[in-house]
């Protein structure tokens, strides 16, 4: 009986201990909220986008697409890249009701990048006429991939919901393996201070709370980074990065 | 600690526990039983599974497919949702049960105890099984309603219509259009299961192993989920069909392939055509690990044989399932290959797929073979070569070993093709040339068979392989029993009548030396009663 209780107890401290260190995300009221408003640059010469050849159901999706990789404007502005507070403990709520659709068509997943947040309304849609399966991957920080879940969708239409491929933040890859061309990918976040740039490579994240905040900026091929960022109430924050191609091209 | 704190901590517990719903309570075991299980798992499973876990086990280099990453939590055979933790049954269960054709064995011997020792012990490499929001209830398995062949029908159109064939290959041999491009979670290439051979699926063969599959997905593969797809009436009629595929559970391999003989003429490019009358034999086909060069995890796993022949050849038939044709490049079995060495890229360059036939390359001294890899000094073997980006030429080669494979003079035709994951490969050659073995209708030869796949770089001796089999030649007219017995018969009968002509004529000759014989014959005998 000692023992037991020995047992419970080491159990539920380890517990204890983890959720404590996982402080969740606490909703409150951003009444005088700021804005960040930003750009997302490359640095050096305008990266072309990689062509990838449609090996398979190449009448539906024609004989290659590309891999929206490097969707960057002739002024350098990167489309695709992801803006999102970091690390932030308080903030407004998400709206988890919110339909969140990720499509597979002609051959590529629709939008190639989204912001979604944790334990929201994912929509795993395929409008193409043929099988695709969407296999969902949690990169975790030591590089591995971890399976989140591995979806069929054989049927043109169909729409699967499943708010458990959000259940833990990250960044999630999500592959095809019917095509294996295809490449998409999700930040999933707690809180709701995320946005991916459009085609200027402009993003907007807006409620922020008043204070100072470390943004952080994701893309699939540049890389990362981290910025400082000082919000006033009721006030916008501009800011201008510019990412390096990690690989040096 | 005190018996205060302890309630409080528990307290603490349960309101956390309470507030996420959890569907399944962790259940990570006692010290002692982790700790046995640690035990258990040092002396079994480390070597392949590692010391942390990861799969990163000193014999991980020789496995296709690789030895589970148990921090990864992603596991293939379960009864809970594709993504999810499996339960502690599912565990036990394929530590049992084994992997079939992977490098995981059955651990039948281990006891109920042992075997959950060991899972305790083996989920405190993944924290999610200590997460109650990440444990779920398992999913729901109806009875399996009995197979009929009705089932098997509509299932055929299941396949079709959610797009099995994508993977698996329009006769489920796993050659379908995406199959070569198929890796798994780590980024290594693997292959979708063969449906016609469910002996090899990791998970079991039995209809309700195939359902389960169908439902939850392979996770840490390719093979998704289908129970958002399928609904389960036609999840069974899929089992259905897959199970109409195959010969059943187990393979029906065998030891020897009887030639059966044919009055026609015998020409390799007749093909498949030849055999129609002829039953084949299934062998089955492993790596050769012995010399350098090792294919510890070779494409084929079977041959199907099947041969004729007549008055002067014989026409041998060798068919086995391929992923893809690979005609592309060359192949010989004198190709060099570096010792294994799991580090070592690949060789630049494609090799073609090929396949092998080898007998004695002369009369066998006694009961010897040649050493079934690729023949000794002593008792050469002969090799009867099909490179398959030639599709329609053969070579022979001489083996005197390993190290000694010569090109040789002999006058061997292949015909070969590839339809839907299938290779067949028909050779020919006199029954009696005067430079080899000759094949003697009535007796028995040595066989043995060699597959190379180019996909997977196989060449030289890294390649597939089968033991000596036997090559039997039924006789063209048995020879009836029944002739011989009556026309012994017959003498036995002629031989008897003579015998009793000699004794009547003898007895005859002996009462009229003696007068009256029937009293003498009396007098002779006095202690036999005479019949009244």
């Amino acid at each position: 009986m000692k023992e037991f209780t020995r047992e419970i107890t080491t159990f539920s401290l380890l517990i204890t201990v983890a959720a404590l260190a996982a402080t969740p995300y606490q909703v409150i009221d951003v009444a005088d909220g700021g804005t960040i408003k930003g750009v997302v640059k490359q640095a050096g010469d305008v990266i072309e986008d990689e062509l990838k050849e449609v090996t398979k159901n190449s009448t539906q999706c024609g004989a290659s697409i590309t891999a929206e990789k490097y969707v960057v404007s002739a002024a350098g502005e990167v489309r695709w890249a992801v803006a999102m507070l970091d690390g932030i403990a308080a903030g407004r709520g998400v709206d988890k009701s919110m339909e969140i659709i990720i499509d597979n068509q002609d051959c590529r997943f629709d939008p190639h990048v989204l912001v979604a947040p944790k334990g929201g309304n994912l929509q795993v849609k395929n409008s193409d006429p043929m099988l695709h399966n969407s296999h969902f991957y949690l990169m975790t920080d030591a590089g591995k991939k971890k399976n989140v879940i591995n979806l069929a969708l054989p049927n043109k239409d169909q729409v699967i919901a499943k708010r458990k491929i959000l259940r833990k933040p990250g960044l999630l890859s999500l592959v095809c393996d019917a095509h294996d061309f295809m490449q998409g990918y999700i930040w999933c976040l707690p809180h709701p201070y995320a946005a991916v740039t459009d085609e200027t490579g402009q993003f907007e994240l807006t409620g922020v709370p008043p204070g100072d905040h470390k943004l952080k900026i994701w893309h699939e091929a540049l890389g990362e980074q981290t910025v400082d960022v000082t919000v006033a109430a009721g006030e916008t924050a501009t800011v201008e990065i510019e990412l390096t191609n990690a690989a040096g091209e | 600690m005190t018996a205060r704190t302890n309630s409080l901590w528990l307290a603490l517990t349960a309101v956390i526990l309470a507030a996420s719903c959890p569907a399944r309570e962790p259940a990570p075991g006692s010290n002692a039983q982790r700790g046995s299980g640690k035990e258990l798992y040092s002396k079994f499973c480390v070597q392949c599974h590692g010391e942390d876990g990861d799969g990163e086990g000193v014999a991980k280099a020789v496995f296709q497919p690789s030895p589970r990453d148990f921090t990864s939590g992603s596991f293939k055979v379960r009864t809970t949702e594709s993504g999810e933790l499996p339960t502690d049954a599912d565990l036990r269960h394929i530590i049992k049960a084994g992997m079939p054709y992977t490098g995981m064995p059955a651990w039948p011997a281990l006891s109920d105890q042992e075997l959950a020792n060991l899972v305790y012990y083996i989920k405190t490499f993944n924290e999610d099984f200590t997460d109650p929001d990440m444990l779920v209830d398992p999913m729901e398995f109806p009875e399996p309603p009995p197979y009929s062949a009705e089932s098997a029908k509509l299932g055929a159109e299941v396949f079709k219509a959610n797009q099995c064939i994508d993977c698996h290959g329009a006769a489920g041999r796993g050659d379908g259009e995406s199959a070569p491009t198929l890796t798994d979670d780590s980024d290594t290439p693997i292959r979708p299961a063969d449906l016609t051979k469910r002996w090899t699926f990791r998970g079991g063969p039995a209809r309700h192993d195939i359902y389960r599959t169908f439902t939850t997905g392979l996770d840490g593969t390719p093979m998704p989920s289908y129970a958002d797809s399928i609904e389960p009436d036609e999840r069974w009629q899929l089992v259905d069909y897959i199970v109409s595929l195959g010969p059943g559970d187990e393979p029906d391999y065998g030891t020897m392939v009887t030639a059966e003989f044919v009055a026609g003429e015998i020409d390799a490019t007749q093909g498949k055509a030849l055999f129609d009358a002829v039953e084949a034999t299934l062998f089955p086909v492993i790596g050769q690990v012995i010399e350098p060069g090792r294919a510890f995890a070779p494409a084929a796993n079977s041959v199907s044989v099947k041969a004729v022949y007549n008055d002067s050849k014989i026409a041998i038939l060798v068919a086995w399932h391929d992923m893809q044709a690979e005609t592309d490049g060359g192949n010989g079995p004198d190709l060099e290959v570096p010792p294994f060495d799991p580090d070592a890229a690949e060789p630049e360059g494609s090799f073609s797929d090929a396949v092998a036939i080898q007998l004695p390359a002369g009369a066998p001294h006694g009961a010897r073979k040649p050493y079934f890899i690729f023949g000794d000094k002593k008792s050469p073997a002969h090799i009867w070569f099909a490179d398959l980006a030639k599709a329609n030429e053969a070579q022979v080669f001489l083996g005197k070993g390993s190290h000694s494979v010569n090109s040789t003079d002999g006058n061997v035709a292949v015909s070969a093709s590839y339809t839907d994951g299938e290779w067949s490969a028909v050779f020919v050659r006199e029954l009696a040339p005067e430079d080899a073995m000759p094949i003697v209708p009535g007796s028995f030869a040595p066989i043995a068979f060699s597959t190379w796949d180019g996909f997977s770089k196989e060449r030289g001796n890294r390649r597939g392989l089968t033991s000596w089999y036997t090559l039997y030649l039924k006789p063209q007219e048995t020879i009836s029993p029944i002739g011989p017995a009556i026309r012994c018969g017959i003498g036995v009968l002629i031989a008897e009548l003579l015998f009793l002509l000699v004794v009547r004529a003898r007895c005859r000759s002996g009462a009229r030396l003696s007068g009256n014989g029937q009293e003498n014959a009396g007098e002779l005998r006095p202690d036999y009663p005479h019949n009244p």
